[in-house]
């Protein structure tokens, strides 16, 4: 069995969702796989994580465990309980060799596959797509994914290959899900656009326009993940007092957000904010944390500075002179892994793009209600460190307005969550009836 | 600029180093200051990465723009009147291309430095002219920008100017013989770029079917190409002289976006700062300065460009300097060898699907 689906305008039959054959079988398994959280898909995403956690090419990726993490069957079947589904298995056997007694609990909605789902997923290796994916499974849909032809990165393919072996070991190589790669030819996005019931779009924004710039069919869903902002807050008072422990930990966890998918992940912050008593005060608080990051990184070499170096130069003279949309810097910290560009207020918020891998737009706070300029559309996740209770829930409370879809503390800045973006994917991507 | 006009009276590669800092010091700091005072762009950027807007008293101090700033960027430090004309650099195709803004005198500057520069190596007689390539470059708009206008500047060292491809870019072996019997017995000048040379003066003609014994060439553009084929300068020297007696070959190495920035290749075979420019070699992390003998990042500083603040860049070659004040033709100055590219950052994150 190919790995990955080689597909061609005139080849559009080995999609196996849609070849005749294969929709015979799927009408005999309707019934049993288009279910909300079937056994079946449980059995195989818990094998999955199983496989994934001990194979050597993929358990160095930590964004790739964090997925198989997640798809233990403990952690499925907290997340169906936490949607409104009773466990009535009360004999306390093994859960494992028996089917699940779990059924949903009193509710005025039903749920059920939504159908045909087409995931068109990023060229780089930023991996979140992979919980959308098994998300889909989870609500009983068939699924495609478009692999980018340029994608080449090795934990993934590893991954794609060591599903490919399981779904056939569970018997879902038809139809459960289709890896298939084709250059972008808009014709064959087309046809498939016309068959689905749903597309899943990760961004950029260009490649979001590009896709939804081609027709689906009408009752089609677009679920889109566009370009985002992402932001840190600091306490500069708490980083004053810091001992190395602290530190040790702050520093891990601010790493893990934000240079994991080297800064450009969606919920990794390209902004930081101090907050302090004022600009003076807080300024030996920012360059210790600056300089702490720059050697933590440092020691674990994982970063190819002398690029990043250059990189950062040149974006801090875009940053400079971009016509008519100079952005109001104050002050500048240069450094390889870690450059700061101290804002002395918040421009338009289109005009905040990090180039990665350590570039941070700087900002000086003195009351976390000051945080309300950040209030846009376009704001994801804010992660706070060092807050007192009070803060906090300012912070909070901004999430009612326009923008900011999530306030975690530091370190889960890359949690995935199924409310994402505003979406709970789990309806998104299914069929709702009365129940 | 007086000191420019003195520096011009002398020969190319006549100052050493404590002549040479005073004078490019006293010059920089003049073109520092009158960039700051006429480039936001520049006074922003030297403010706030470089702090320190004083008078400096070693070259490295001076800040350094990165050459790519040229492309992302019309950088300008003369009122919209008195641009002369827009330079632009051909980069990689689909690259955006830099855009070099000259008025009058920092053109006429450009002229003189490489008059000085190249009537030091050919001396100041005009040489019957070769040039390895087609007159198609100037129809083109597009291309004429880099090649073009290398050839356009070469050019007024030379007399009676024979393209040697034609429109088509093949080799018009009958033209070259002809030329060559015309001139026979005489000194001649060959122009082109590096791996054009190579392609069609070198690998398209016979051993023994050109006599090139009296011929100085000079070649620019790089040897990317040239080293997938494992051709580095010390084997397109050996073999242009075994295959055609070809003995007088000068490389150099220069950029679009520093006027003045040409650096000729020694008797050693090592690229030559001339007296009005200098290279320094900055350690890619940090940027602080290599000792010579230590590879890094190639800035280039210059006393020509007073139109556009280009007097400092960082380019984003790696090089290393051979030495200083003692190369083996007599020549002053620093000279470097060029080691290619700066790897490009590779970064994962979250976006594109589709390339941009």
């Amino acid at each position: 069995m190919a790995l990955i689906k080689q597909i061609q305008i005139d080849s559009l039959d080995q999609i196996s969702v849609f070849s005749p054959k294969d929709n015979n079988d799927l009408n005999r398994d309707q019934k049993k796989a288009g279910k909300w959280f079937d056994d079946r898909v449980i059995h195989f995403l818990d094998d999955l994580s199983k496989n994934v956690m001990r194979n050597a090419l993929i358990r160095n990726r930590p964004d790739i465990i964090a997925v198989a993490f997640w798809i233990r069957k403990s952690n499925l079947r907290k997340i169906q309980l936490e949607l409104g589904f009773n466990n009535t298995n009360t004999n306390g056997s093994d859960e494992r060799n028996s089917n699940s007694e779990i059924t949903q609990s009193n509710q005025p909605y039903a749920f059920g596959p939504l159908g045909t789902i087409f995931h068109i997923c990023p060229a780089n290796v930023d991996t979140i797509f992979l919980y959308s994916l098994t998300i889909s499974m989870l609500c009983g849909n068939k699924n495609i994914l478009k692999i980018s032809s340029r994608m080449q990165d090795t934990g993934l393919l590893e991954l794609f290959r060591v599903m490919s072996e399981l779904l056939e070991k569970h018997e879902m190589d038809s139809g459960f899900v289709d890896f298939i790669q084709y250059k972008n030819e808009e014709e064959i996005t087309r046809y498939i656009s016309k068959k689905v019931d749903g597309r899943v779009i990760w961004g950029g924004n260009s490649t979001i326009e590009k896709i939804r710039s081609i027709l689906a069919a009408p009752r089609c869903r677009d679920i889109s993940f566009a370009d985002r902002v992402s932001l840190s807050v600091f306490s500069a008072k708490e980083l004053m007092e810091l001992n190395s422990e602290g530190w040790a930990d702050l520093l891990n966890k601010f790493d893990n957000d934000a240079y994991l998918f080297d800064q450009l992940g969606c919920s990794s912050p390209q902004i930081i904010y101090f907050l302090g008593e004022n600009r003076e005060k807080d300024a030996t608080a920012i360059h210790i944390f600056k300089e702490k990051l720059s050697s933590f990184l440092a020691s674990k070499n994982e970063l190819d500075a002398a690029s990043l170096s250059s990189l950062k130069l040149n974006k801090i003279m875009d940053d400079i002179a971009e016509e008519d949309n100079k952005l109001p810097i104050v002050n500048v910290e240069f450094g390889s892994l870690v450059t700061f560009i101290e804002l002395e207020k918040l421009p338009d918020i289109e005009m905040i793009s990090t180039c990665g891998g350590g570039y941070f737009y700087v900002r000086c706070i003195s009351n976390a209600l000051e945080l309300a300029e950040i209030q846009d559309k376009k704001v994801q996740t804010i992660t706070h460190w060092g807050l007192n209770e009070s803060q906090k829930q300012e912070v909070e409370s901004l999430k009612n307005g326009v923008g900011i879809d999530r306030v975690v503390p530091l370190g889960e800045g890359l949690s995935f969550d199924y409310v994402w973006d505003g979406y709970n994917l789990f309806w998104e991507l299914s069929k709702i009836t009365r129940g | 600029m007086t000191d420019l006009e003195n520096i011009f009276r002398l020969a190319p590669f006549e100052l050493s180093r404590t002549e040479k800092q005073e004078l490019m010091l006293n010059g920089l700091n003049q073109l520092h200051q009158f960039h700051r005072n006429n480039s936001e762009e520049y006074s922003d950027f030297s403010r706030l990465l470089f702090k320190d807007n004083s008078e400096f008293t070693r070259l490295e101090q001076v800040p350094f723009l990165p050459v790519s700033a040229f492309k992302n960027h019309y950088l300008k430090s003369v009122s919209d009147e008195n641009v002369f004309k827009v330079l632009t650099s051909s980069g990689t195709t689909g690259q955006a291309v830099s855009r070099i803004v000259l008025d009058k005198p920092t053109s006429q500057l450009q002229t003189k430095a490489l008059n000085s520069i190249i009537t030091g190596v050919i001396g100041s007689q005009r040489l019957p002219m070769l040039i390895v390539d087609s007159k198609v470059v100037f129809a083109n708009r597009s291309s004429f920008s880099a090649r073009g206008a290398g050839i356009m500047g070469l050019s007024i060292f030379g007399k009676d100017h024979t393209y040697i491809l034609d429109e088509n870019f093949e080799l018009d072996l009958t033209k070259l013989t002809e030329f060559l019997t015309k001139y026979n017995g005489q000194k001649i000048l060959i122009f082109g770029f590096t791996f054009m040379v190579w392609e069609f003066l070198f690998k398209q003609i016979e051993k023994g079917q050109l006599d090139l014994s009296q011929a100085i060439l000079i070649h620019s553009g790089g040897w990317k190409k040239l080293e997938n084929m494992a051709v580095n300068n010390e084997v397109f020297k050996s073999e242009f002289y075994d295959k055609h007696k070809l003995s007088e070959i000068y490389n150099f190495y220069g950029m679009v976006e520093q006027v003045g920035s040409v650096f000729i290749e020694n008797s050693q075979g090592f690229l030559h700062c001339p007296n009005f420019s200098d290279v320094i070699i900055r350690n890619p992390i940090d940027f602080s300065v290599q000792p010579h003998g230590e590879p890094g990042l190639i800035q280039v500083q210059s006393l020509l460009p007073w139109s556009y603040p280009g007097h400092s860049l960082l380019t984003e070659d790696l090089g290393v300097v051979m030495g200083e004040d003692d190369a083996e033709n007599g020549w002053k100055g620093k000279y470097f060898k060029i080691l290619g590219r700066s790897k490009k950052a590779e970064l994962r994150g979250c976006s594109d699907t589709f390339k941009k």
